[in-house]
């Protein structure tokens, strides 16, 4: 199967947020969830990749694969579509045991973590300085 | 006509109604408007897609009950949940094993499973193993809240019927007759007058309504239950052979009568006999059973010995047998010795809300018969079945039904299923104005009717006339939409049931 981005290594050709799906969840649940759940993922997700880590670097196929599938099921909630097309190749590669590519997929995944943090991040904060301008 | 099949009061057969099966289209807030109670057990170990499902089913008004792993489900000790809601992906462990211990706890627990998009084999065999549907991530608000609807309408129902089956479990007609309107409990009422007697029973009834499953339900309830019940049609029987059929003969007694033959009479002895249509027995053979019930004998056609026969009699006709007697056709002494204890069977038409129940009744019927997908009926089908006169009663339903569901390609019967000449039936009025009289609300002038149930039948008629449209039914009464629901949860009632319904 082809990676989503056009090699391991390549650029993505996937965008890192699907803004609908959040722009949805704040417009049926409340702004103010929006930032808990964003919170929650954040920190989820990077207790998740310590531990991905740790079985790819145990050469772990079963755990470290298991352990990507779920991170796809969480970026999936909330529409992080590249993180999700990331962990979705590594669950691929450490299926197959292919571990070389697996650790450069793994130092992408956390990569694209620590980029779809500071997006989130900026998203949260729009929420905040929206709720204080509000008279 | 009747299938085997649990009988419902009507005071609980509003429960079957106002399954309305929204899209995102339409009014939120009905579509997704759970019953009060309602509880969702989700399982799931991912927490964002958790706290996400959560937010969703109790924005919705639903009771969330999360649980991060099967160990969670495991420990739980308290109240089932109406409807649950399983990741089949949870972590190492198995969906599939959480989805059985839910179902082992509780077998009618419908199950919604939560699969990866990647995964659809899995959901299908989830589907296979008894989950109530399917849902892939990232899971979709509307469809998920549209499911989840759906599978407490659906536990609701089940929830009902078990326990109208526990409350009737000595109704004569259960497991034989199919019924949820006041018109077939009081049909129980009458069967249950005469079950322990031997007295004369005469079923009035259309064709299809049922009189066959009436007699058994009268044989099988009574003190002759562990003797044979036999059934004969006269109308089936040339004139010429219905006094051999009844009667039995001697070998010799006419060409081709080569050897002795018991007739019905003996070959119910001990037990029932049924003798259907009645109405269609030739005036010869009215004259022998007239003979033969009042001597409690037999005498076989060519025979001369009286045989000693020691059997219920239940007659049925679709004719008004007094108009027969009237016009000479039937003999009036034979009139009075069989109808002594008439009951009638209502025609289908007479008790359309017992519709959806037949429904359901009969896609479980052809599942058990062979396996198919459909679960339920599109508002509009049912609104044309509820429309159709039902000439053939509830056999004619069962045909249409049968029907129905070979031409449905999808899991609920559409409109464009139904067989043309229902689909062609003109829709009822957009509006209606409330046009009942004022005995029908307030009784006869010897009769007070208590406020309560003054209140329960305007709301009711109103239900009924609007087809389960709560607004519509609010608008009539002239009272709000939510003081309609608060009114309908406090009287414990739920939209008519002309409304929706799922099986």
């Amino acid at each position: 199967m082809s990676p989503p981005w056009g090699g391991d290594n390549g650029p993505p050709s996937v965008p890192t947020l699907n803004r609908g799906r959040l722009d949805a969840i704040e417009r049926d649940v409340s702004r103010e969830f929006l930032v808990e759940l964003v919170g929650l993922f954040v920190t989820d997700v990077a207790a998740r990749l310590e531990r991905l880590s740790d079985a790819v670097k145990a050469r772990q196929t079963k755990r470290a694969s298991s352990l990507a599938h779920a991170l796809q099921g969480s970026a999936a909630s909330l529409g992080v579509l590249r993180l999700r097309a990331v962990a979705q190749r590594l669950e691929e590669l450490t299926e197959a045991d292919e571990w070389g590519a697996s650790d450069a997929t793994l130092a992408r995944l956390i990569d694209e973590f620590q980029h779809v943090r500071q997006v989130l991040v900026a998203i949260g904060s729009e929420a905040s300085s929206d709720r204080a301008a509000k008279p | 006509m009747l299938g085997q099949g649990p009988l419902i009061p009507g005071a609980f057969r509003a429960v079957l109604s106002d399954v309305t099966l929204q899209s995102s289209t339409q009014d939120p807030n009905l579509g997704i408007l759970p019953t009060a109670g309602d509880v969702v057990a989700v399982v799931e170990d991912d927490p964002t897609t958790r706290l996400l499902t959560k937010s969703w089913l109790e924005g919705a008004g639903y009771t969330v009950k999360e649980y991060d792993s099967e160990r969670a489900v495991r420990d739980e000790h308290g109240p089932a949940p109406t409807v649950a809601c399983v990741d089949l992906g949870l972590g190492e462990q198995s969906g599939f094993d959480v989805m059985s211990f839910l179902r082992e706890r509780d077998p009618e627990l419908p199950t919604i499973v939560v699969t990866a998009e990647r995964e659809v084999e899995t959901a299908v065999a989830a589907m296979r193993a008894g989950a109530y549907d399917y849902l892939t991530k990232p899971v979709d608000r509307d469809r998920l809240l549209h499911s989840v609807r759906r599978a407490c309408e659906r536990r609701r129902l089940i929830d009902r019927v078990k326990n109208l089956q526990s409350e009737l479990g000595s109704s004569p007609l259960t497991g034989n007759v199919v019924g949820a309107s006041s018109a077939m409990v009081e049909l129980s009422r009458q069967v249950e007058r005469v079950i322990e007697s031997d007295v004369a029973v005469c079923l009035l009834g259309e064709s299809g309504t049922g009189k066959e499953l009436v007699a058994r339900a009268i044989h099988r309830g009574g003190p002759r239950r562990a003797g044979p019940f036999v059934a004969i049609n006269c109308a089936a029987i040339p004139a010429s052979l219905q006094e051999s059929e009844l009667f039995g003969h001697e070998r010799g007694a006419f060409t081709g009568a080569t050897q002795n033959r018991l007739g019905c009479f003996e070959r119910a002895r001990g037990g029932t006999l049924l003798l259907d249509e009645v109405g269609e027995m030739s005036p010869a053979t009215q004259a022998v059973l007239l003979r033969t019930l009042q001597e409690r004998t037999v005498r076989r056609v060519g025979g001369s010995q009286e045989i000693p026969v020691d059997v219920r009699i239940v007659c049925a006709t679709h004719r008004d047998l007094r108009s027969e007697v009237d016009a000479g056709r039937f003999r009036e002494d034979l009139y009075f010795r069989l109808v002594v204890y008439p009951i009638r069977l209502p025609p289908l038409r007479e008790r359309v809300e017992d519709i959806p129940l037949l429904v359901v009744h009969f896609l479980e019927k052809l599942r058990a018969r062979a396996p198919h997908g459909v679960r339920g009926l599109s508002a509009e089908a049912l609104d044309a079945l509820a429309r159709h006169p039902w000439p053939g009663n509830v056999r004619e339903l069962e045909n249409v039904i049968h029907r129905s569901v070979l031409a449905c390609r999808h899991d609920e019967i559409a409109l464009a299923d139904l067989p043309p000449d229902l689909r062609s039936l003109p829709a009822a009025p957009a509006d209606v104005t409330p046009r009942e009289s004022h005995e029908d609300l307030l009784g006869d002038d010897e009769e007070v009717v208590p406020l309560r149930e003054l209140e329960q039948r305007a709301i009711r008629k109103a239900l009924r006339l609007t087809r389960g449209s709560v607004g519509r039914a609010a608008k009539l009464l002239g009272i709000g939409r939510a003081t309609l629901y608060r009114r309908l949860a406090e009287l414990d009632l739920a939209p008519e049931a002309v409304g929706r319904i799922v099986a």
